[in-house]
């Protein structure tokens, strides 16, 4: 099934640690070169940010192909639109295997864009033929052929997964699946419960494949889908977050016993969460329960019907700066600065490569003053100074 | 084969040693476990929205609390931070010093975002520049420099950069120097300037590893307000040309330095500048869609060419 043998995967994940070590200086230069060079695989890989502006033109092109034939024959038809959008599909699939077995393309970019446009073509293709043939009268927004259209995206990226490997085509098959209880006109609660329990059915595989292959490959994948689902089932029934981050959409329940019933799971899934998380040390499922922890804090006044206040932010912000600072103190005191097999120590220099991200990218989301001050009416009329904190509104 | 398994034949060959085995052995089984990424992330939100609510309860009382009552903490608060940091820190080096502890740096860019609030709450109250205020943010921002030069801060630097952008952007409305009523100008000068300040910073080795976080901004400044030029100005050909040059220059700078950001972007935003002007030529839909073929599948080609020779990850 897969288009890659195992063994090379396998080896291109313990290439990827080897470099981790070496870095890390747990392997000195010539036996990172050597372990290196015994891991090469005929496969391949370039570098990430190249990967991402490949797969974009790839992307590009595709769409552009698609779209040139209908305008170029100026076709009309609805079916014959979808019938060769379809054609596209296979076409693009079909040059992602050829780009695979010939020029034996990983993560490289090209291939992986072929087959996630392939997904997109073949559920336009769907959408159009199933409204063109079966559902006339109501066309896009009816429930026959968006469940249709929503059900191939779901099991197309599912396939493009389990044969490419793809983690973010599995991710997107999960949100797929995840929204084809919305389609079906249900009660707006029932279209929550089937949507959780179809990425609870998700968390729960993926939870037990991880737990059998551990990190290595393929369990590597399974630890990041466990962490995704399970964000999916907070994210659907999280009532608050909904309102908040989509404040016209009308499906949401009216059901009392369900807005409370969610707020008590939306208050027992990160503790949970965070258990399973450190007793099996994930850290995928860790970050994400942190997440998750931090939404429920900002989502539980708007639950209870509480009014909001200016120095929430601050209150939560010093539980998370205390919390960080008595757990980072609490296994720095211990013998080898070390608590039932945790650190706050970084083992890694990836770890340092992150925090030297986050803090150069920081400088994108800083506010700063854009505008001069307009009016002395005593609120603060007009944003005055400082890189933190002041902005024009202030 | 699992990783274990390889650390064993590894092992058993004499490619790693013994005590190697054990360390790698460990990590692997997590047997210790790092939670360093994790607990900085928790710091680092803390300190945001510690500082927003910080911002929205100036913002919503000032009134009700009275000057003192918001200035005076906000300073004991800047002033703590400080002296912690000079307190605590290690002596100053031109090259990279690690921080102290774990909380350090935290510390730091925590108190910078406070001094931001109080400084704006002070003009907004006291209005001692009055037309000058931008000045605050250049003074800001110059505070912020040499703050993090001092204790080796990426997070202040960040801060000093974006500052010192809102302080070209408000420096240049009040002189009329837009570029036809638009930022560009602004931009490119700021672009400039930020360039000129990291590679001067960079020759005589003073943090030099803080070059990169310079190139960044700058990279995204100056083909910005290119594109921008290209898109929406009266003299789209000087900006394309402009842009042209400034993509090769960030393309031919990230082969050599191996830091394909640089490509992407000079890939990128060339791109979007050529064929926002190749689309005005073009006079039907068939032949856009023939245009982000053909061109699309020349930049493919050179891409999948230059990633062969240069951008391997084998």
């Amino acid at each position: 099934m897969r288009a890659y043998r195992r063994d090379d995967e396998e080896r291109i994940r313990l290439q990827a640690r080897v470099r981790d070590w070496t870095r890390a200086g747990l392997l000195d230069a010539k036996q990172g070169a050597d372990l290196d060079a015994s891991l090469r695989t005929d496969l391949r890989r370039t570098n990430p940010m190249l990967r991402a502006v490949l797969a974009f033109f790839t992307a590009v092109i595709v769409a552009a192909a698609a779209g040139f034939f209908v305008a170029f024959f100026q076709i009309r038809d609805d079916l014959a639109v979808g019938l060769w959008l379809g054609f596209a599909a296979l076409a693009s699939i079909a040059a992602a295997e050829r780009l695979i077995a010939t020029s034996r393309f990983y993560r490289f970019g090209v291939e992986e864009a072929l087959a996630m446009m392939a997904v997109a073509l073949g559920s336009l293709s769907v959408m159009l033929v199933v409204g063109d043939l079966w559902a006339p009268q109501v066309r896009y927004d009816g429930s026959i052929t968006m469940v249709a259209t929503v059900a191939f995206a779901a099991a197309a990226s599912l396939g493009v997964f389990a044969r490419y490997g793809l983690v973010y085509a599995a991710v997107a098959s999960m949100a797929f699946a995840a929204a084809l209880p919305f389609q079906l006109n249900w009660q707006p609660w029932v279209e929550r419960v089937v949507s959780a329990i179809v990425l609870g059915a998700v968390f729960g595989v993926a939870r037990r494949h991880h737990q059998r292959h551990g990190d290595d490959h393929p369990g590597n994948e399974s630890a990041i889908l466990q962490a995704v689902s399970w964000l999916g089932v907070y994210l659907v029934l999280n009532l608050q977050l909904t309102l908040n981050l989509m404040p016209g959409m009308t499906h949401v329940p009216a059901e009392r016993w369900f807005y409370w019933a969610s707020y008590a799971v939306v208050w027992a899934m990160p503790p949970l969460g965070l258990w399973w998380g450190i007793r099996d040390k994930d850290s995928a499922l860790i970050a994400v329960n942190l997440l998750l922890a931090i939404a429920t804090l900002a989502t539980n006044k708007p639950y209870l019907g509480w009014p909001r206040h200016s120095w929430d932010p601050m209150v939560v912000g010093a539980l998370m700066i205390g919390t960080a600072l008595l757990i980072r103190r609490w296994l720095a005191s211990a013998p080898h600065q070390q608590r039932f097999g945790f650190t706050a120590t970084s083992l890694l220099e990836a770890d340092h490569d992150v925090v030297t991200a986050l803090g150069n990218v920081s400088a994108a989301w800083h506010p700063h003053a854009a505008a001069p001050p307009e009016t002395s009416d005593p609120r603060f009329g007009g944003g005055r100074s400082g890189g933190g904190g002041a902005t024009g509104s202030f | 084969m699992t990783t274990l398994d390889a650390l064993e034949r590894w092992r058993s060959t004499g490619a790693i040693t013994g005590e190697q085995h054990a360390v790698l052995t460990t990590i692997v089984r997590k047997d210790r476990f790092s939670v360093f990424l994790e607990l900085n992330a928790l710091l680092y939100l803390g300190v945001v929205s510690f500082v927003a609510g910080l911002g929205w309860t100036v913002y919503e009382h000032f009134a009700r609390l009275g000057d003192a009552a918001v200035v005076v903490p906000l300073a004991a608060v800047f002033a703590a931070c400080l002296y912690y940091c000079f307190a605590r820190a290690r002596p100053y080096d031109r090259a990279r010093v690690e921080s102290p502890n774990f909380a350090f740096d935290y510390v730091l860019y925590l108190g910078c975002l406070v001094f931001g609030v109080e400084l704006g709450y002070i003009e907004f109250r006291f209005q001692l520049l009055r037309a000058n205020w931008d000045f605050y943010l250049l003074a800001s921002s110059i505070l912020y420099f040499a703050l993090a030069y001092r204790f080796d801060n990426r997070f202040v630097l960040s801060l000093a950069l974006s500052t010192l952008a809102g302080w070209f952007g408000v420096r240049f409305t009040s002189f009329g120097f837009h570029i036809a009523g638009s930022l560009r100008g602004d931009a490119l000068a700021y672009a400039g300037v930020t360039l000129a300040a990291g590679w001067s910073l960079h020759r005589l080795s003073l943090k030099p590893h803080f070059l990169e976080t310079y190139l960044h901004i700058a990279a995204n400044a100056a083909l910005g307000a290119m594109v921008s030029g290209v898109i929406g100005s009266d003299h789209r050909a000087l900006w394309l040309i402009a842009l042209l040059a400034a993509s090769g220059v960030a393309i031919e700078r990230g082969i050599n330095a191996r830091r394909f950001a640089f490509v992407v972007y000079g890939v990128v935003y060339g791109y979007v500048g050529v064929s926002s002007q190749m689309l005005r030529l073009l006079d039907s839909i068939s032949a856009m869609f023939a245009y982000f073929i053909i061109s699309g599948a020349a930049v493919l080609v050179a891409l999948v060419v230059l990633s062969r020779r240069v951008g391997r990850e084998e």
